[in-house]
């Protein structure tokens, strides 16, 4: 008979002697709780999914590091949970009792929990299948759900997707489910793009990948088909990469674009979306129409980006293979090469930080987890002078990824080494990068939500230490526990707390004054899991 | 001595003018000169205009010249091009065995099949709502007759006896030939004639194949005014079908000299819209022949020097001949020259050298240059004046071809071999001569030579495409009269050929791509919009059909 972690932290915590499971107590009590909970940080709480027992466990913090914890049913059969962009909701995927017998059982449900200090269901849909697959809207306005691996129903269609609008309750048209038009393909990837200016009023699409094809379908009009773009025929295999999307030119309706990188080609498709023909407008069910375009950049491109230059819009591809930018026009396919000297891989645009050219151009940051080095690529000066264009900064390792910090910190971004022991904040107006030394591998590093501090932690230690981004000084604890994972999230009283959640026991986090953190002011508790249970 | 560069009038600006009663000009060049004189890229007849590469349509040709100076000289360089009807532009793609439609106003794209490998593309005439071409399929031998109409695509198939590389529309648009050109094959066998065409009738439910034998190695193929008879210039003279029967058959060959061993290879024919007289300019000889077609009687006209050029005036009433030796031009009024050989007008053009003509298609005006010597200069004649007065223009570099408008206010010249004093960066460079009124000219240098240039109907633009493997400097210059403006895009990727589309008010540009290539040119806004990758088109399923 096995004794339950949530078993026996219960008994420690109580001071009781531990006892092995018996009839007659919940079944919740056998459950092993630690393996099981996954925490999610949301603007003023802390979701923990307590799977076993069947809930969200939402830990809002007062002041001086008190918690408040809410529990919130979950429909049964949890599946998954993710939060939105802007972490004012979660959403929570159930499969329902699986197998289902009983018309009564519980079926396959979405949940959305508000995550403010006041945690509550805010919407639940119903959903006719399982569904564990989900792609949130960076605008936090809808959810995509679809199938995985892990659902396996006895058949189901992996081309249906459920759209959810999360800003609204369960309606005739909410969900929506949709099976989208297969060619073979079944859905890779998901692009939700910002409202576009297109014939027929603002848009916002959801851009489908598959493995061989793209689709288009219209947040707007779900009733309406979605437009499919074949990318491969006949013997050539071609399959989705990337997508980024482009609204062109304010007050124009026929220059929006998608641009789709496609995997081991030279080749980039791009998608214009024009208007549709006077003498095809009554059998159109779409206001737009996409029109493919195939633009060489002369070798694979491992990002792309659309960027405004001082010749207009260009969609801007990495060349590896060339060591160097290219740039196309998309109207004329036009393609210009800014070389870089070094094989950069990924792009990002910083113009909202650095600000844009006297000609309303971008700066383009350049990196790559190979390289020591990354550049800055002001794009304003590119055409006709390419080697003008581009600043080189020596970094003290390859970078392997980009953390933002949001406002007022914007300027800078927070630079990790591919075996992250080693940090890089990067100061995009100064074009200073300041290194931070970790002494463990796998380092992970979390950016305050207000901009101002970056805390990092290394799993399974239980090293702590904050960095204030105004001055870099870092400021290093030591926790009773190992850490798992740390949330720096809003308190009830307007301050800011930092949640650092540990691997031991049925709940145990260790909560620190995130605006002034020490470890007298810190909270410890204990046994969180046992709270709000039969 | 190396021969220069003429390229001139109609083929290409042809692409841009109707020219159903374009006079049927050939050369007998041999398949070794790699030059010749009459370009039919297809889509030379009907409303629309297809597009052409840099070629002659004059009679003219590698001859062995006189004096010091090397003959004019007219190069052909053809290309499986678009070809534009109404406001619509049709591309082959041999590889898939489609073809592409291409609305060129809202650029949307629509793909049909047609046989194996449809390669050589027509323009047809046709009613106002319906848009037709016809695509030869090499590998299939066969030829597929496109008829779109209310957004509708249609196909019909039809064999074709041998394989062809061009096509000759009837002006009405009932009758299309499909024949070899030897001028575009490579390394051909002396052995093989290419005397195979066939007439397809393509009537709506009608359609019908029917294969002919004409003449030695055919160099141009065309119809009378009314479409009932069809003329193969061959190398054996001009194989005449008769159209008007049953089905088309060929009721005569007319020989064009007397003397039956008559090496064709210098010999350059016109036939007259009506379809009444060859005119026959040979190299090097101080005569013009003028052949009737209807008897084969045939009269000699004697000049005061060998003819560099001879053009015919596009309503087939005047025939303009250049003696360069003497600086003189000779006007041959048609038919009258038949029974009366000594009944031509002259006129000198003094202070200038001039060796080749170019008549306008909508004008009396024609153009008078010369290429055989580095003359930056142009002479402009009334051709309907008892007593023309030429007026000659300068320019600013020697003359390598010259395109009028239909009603000759402007002309685009081009110059290359630029041996300028004081050197110059450029390749080549092109003028809009402002030829109706007395203004200067403007220049604009090239970084590579001219492949294509199409001027529109209205004369209001014209399409310069720059640009080959050698010089990859691959431009559109969009030339604007009256203003003389000259707008230059970069182009991709190197130009095949320009075109316009002039039911649409766009020129358009076709471009070596894998996938397909052509930009637009809106010729209200100045905006350029490149399509990549047609068949990809195809290929986007938008709900709106089940």
């Amino acid at each position: 008979m096995r004794t339950s972690i949530r078993a026996l932290f219960a008994a420690t915590a109580l001071g009781a002697l531990a006892t092995s499971a018996c009839g007659g107590r919940d079944p919740v009590w056998d459950d092993s709780a630690a393996g099981q909970v996954q925490a999610l940080g949301l603007e003023a709480s802390v979701a923990l999914v307590d799977r076993g027992a069947g809930r969200l466990l939402m830990l809002p913090v007062e002041a001086g590091q008190k918690l408040a914890p809410t529990s919130i049913p979950l429909p049964e059969g949890f599946a998954k949970a993710a939060v939105t962009a802007d972490r004012k909701h979660l959403l929570a995927l159930s499969r329902g009792v699986v197998p289902r017998r009983r018309a009564g059982e519980a079926g396959p449900a979405a949940v959305v929990v508000s995550g403010g200090p006041d945690p509550s269901v805010e919407h639940t849909f119903d959903l006719s299948d399982p569904l564990s697959g989900v792609a949130l809207d960076p605008e936090s306005q809808f959810a995509v759900l679809y199938p995985t691996a892990a659902d396996s129903p006895f058949l189901e269609n992996p081309n249906e997707l459920v759209l959810l609008d999360l800003t609204r309750g369960a309606a005739s048209d909410n969900p929506t489910p949709r099976t989208l038009r297969s060619f073979g393909g079944t859905p890779e990837q998901f692009l939700f793009t910002p409202t576009l200016e297109l014939p027929g009023g603002p848009t916002r699409l959801l851009v489908v990948g598959t493995d061989r094809d793209v689709s288009l379908l219209d947040l707007g009009r779900l009733s309406q088909p979605e437009i499919t773009v074949r990318l491969t025929g006949g013997s050539t295999s071609v399959t989705p990469a990337g997508l980024v999307v482009s609204d062109g030119e304010p007050g124009k309706e026929d220059d929006a674009r998608v641009a789709v990188r496609v995997a081991s080609d030279s080749n980039v498709y791009l998608v214009d979306l024009l208007p549709v023909a006077a003498a095809d407008a009554a059998a159109a069910v779409q206001p737009y129409r996409a029109v493919p375009n195939v633009v060489f950049v002369g070798g694979t491109p491992s990002d792309l980006a659309f960027v405004r230059t001082d010749g207009g819009l260009r969609l801007a591809a990495v060349v590896p293979s060339k060591s160097a930018l290219t740039l196309v026009d998309p109207v004329t396919g036009m393609a210009t090469d800014v070389p870089l000297g070094a094989p950069y891989t990924r792009i990002s645009l910083v113009t909202d930080v650095v600000g844009e050219g006297q000609d309303g151009s971008d700066v383009a940051l350049l990196w790559s987890d190979q390289l020591e080095s990354l550049a800055f690529v002001a794009l304003g000066a590119t055409v006709g002078k390419p080697y003008k264009s581009v600043e080189t900064l020596t970094l003290p390792a390859p970078v392997s990824e980009v953390v933002d910090v949001p406002a007022p910190n914007r300027h800078l971004k927070v630079l990790g080494a591919p075996r992250r022991t080693s940090f890089t904040v990067l100061d995009l107006k100064a074009r200073t990068a300041a290194p931070l030394v970790a002494s463990a591998t796998d380092t992970e590093v979390r950016v305050a939500p207000d901009g101002r501090r970056s805390w990092f932690f290394s799993a399974g230690y239980g090293q702590l230490a904050v960095t204030d981004l105004a001055t870099l000084h870092p400021k290093n604890f030591v926790l009773s526990h190992p850490i798992t994972d740390v949330f720096d999230v809003a308190r009830r009283d307007g301050g800011r707390a930092l949640v650092a959640l540990h691997s031991i026991g049925a709940g145990s986090v260790t909560v620190l004054d995130a605006q002034s953190p020490s470890l007298t002011t810190a909270r410890e508790v204990a046994g969180l899991l046992q709270g709000g249970l039969p | 001595m190396t021969p220069e560069t003429s390229l001139r009038r109609p083929a290409f600006a042809a692409a841009a003018f109707t020219f159903a009663l374009a006079p049927i000009v050939a050369c007998g060049a041999s398949s070794t000169s790699g030059e010749a004189a009459y370009a039919d890229s297809g889509g030379a007849n009907g409303d629309g205009s297809g597009a052409g590469s840099t070629s002659g349509a004059g009679g003219a040709g590698t001859g062995t010249g006189t004096g010091t100076t090397p003959p004019e000289q007219h190069v052909e360089s053809s290309f499986g091009a678009p070809v534009a009807t109404g406001r619509y532009v049709w591309i082959a793609n041999p590889s898939s065995g489609r073809v592409a439609y291409i609305d060129a106003t809202t650029l949307a794209i629509k793909i049909v099949d047609a046989g194996n490998a449809p390669t050589y593309l027509a323009a047809v005439p046709s009613k106002a709502d319906e848009d037709v071409a016809v695509v030869l399929n090499v590998l299939s031998r066969d030829a597929t007759v496109l008829r779109a109409k209310g957004g509708v695509l249609s196909t019909a198939s039809l064999p074709v006896a041998s394989s062809g590389n061009g096509w000759a529309v009837s002006p009405d648009g009932r009758w299309a030939t499909a024949w070899t050109d030897v001028r575009r094959v490579q390394s051909p066998d002396p052995i093989d004639g290419y005397q195979d065409v066939t007439v397809l009738d393509l009537r709506v439910g009608k359609e019908q194949a029917t294969p002919l034998t004409i003449g030695y190695r055919p160099l141009s193929m065309g119809y009378d005014a009314a479409s009932k008879r069809a003329f193969a210039v061959t190398q054996d003279g001009v194989s005449i079908v008769d159209l008007g029967g049953s089905e088309p058959v060929v009721v005569k060959n007319v020989a064009l000299g007397a003397d039956p061993l008559e090496d064709a290879s210098h010999r350059y024919v016109s036939i007259t819209p009506d379809g009444s007289y060859a005119l026959v300019r040979r190299e090097g000889q101080a005569t013009v022949g003028v052949v009737s077609l209807d008897d084969g009687t045939r009269t000699e006209v004697v000049l005061p020097g060998p003819a560099t050029d001879l053009a015919l005036s596009a309503d087939g009433t005047q025939a303009v001949a250049v003696v360069r030796e003497q600086g003189l031009v000779a006007l041959l009024p048609i038919p009258e020259i038949a029974s009366d050989p000594e009944g031509f007008a002259t006129f000198t053009v003094p202070d200038t050298t001039v060796g080749s003509v170019v008549l306008a298609s909508e004008s009396p005006v024609g153009l008078l240059y010369t290429t055989a010597v580095p003359i930056p200069a142009i002479t402009a004649f009334d051709s309907s004046a008892a007593s023309p007065k030429p007026r000659s223009i300068k320019l600013r570099a020697p003359v390598l071809a010259v395109f009028p408008t239909a009603d000759a206010s402007h002309a685009i010249v081009l110059h290359d071999a630029l041996q300028l004093e004081g050197g110059t960066k450029y390749v080549a460079a092109l003028s809009v001569v402002p030829v109706a009124q007395e203004l200067p000219s403007k220049i604009l240098g090239l970084e590579a030579l001219p492949v294509s240039v199409a001027i529109a109907p209205a004369g209001h633009r014209a399409l310069i495409a720059t640009g080959d493997a050698t010089h990859p400097a691959y431009r559109l210059i969009v030339a604007s009269m009256p203003s003389q403006k000259l707008d230059v895009h970069t182009l991709a990727s190197e130009p095949i050929a320009a075109g316009i589309v002039a039911g649409a008010d766009r020129g358009f540009v076709a471009q070596r791509h894998p996938d397909g290539r052509i930009t637009f040119v809106d010729f209200k806004t100045g905006g350029v919009r490149t399509l990549t990758g047609f068949e990809l088109a195809s290929q986007v399923v938008d709900g709106s059909t089940p």
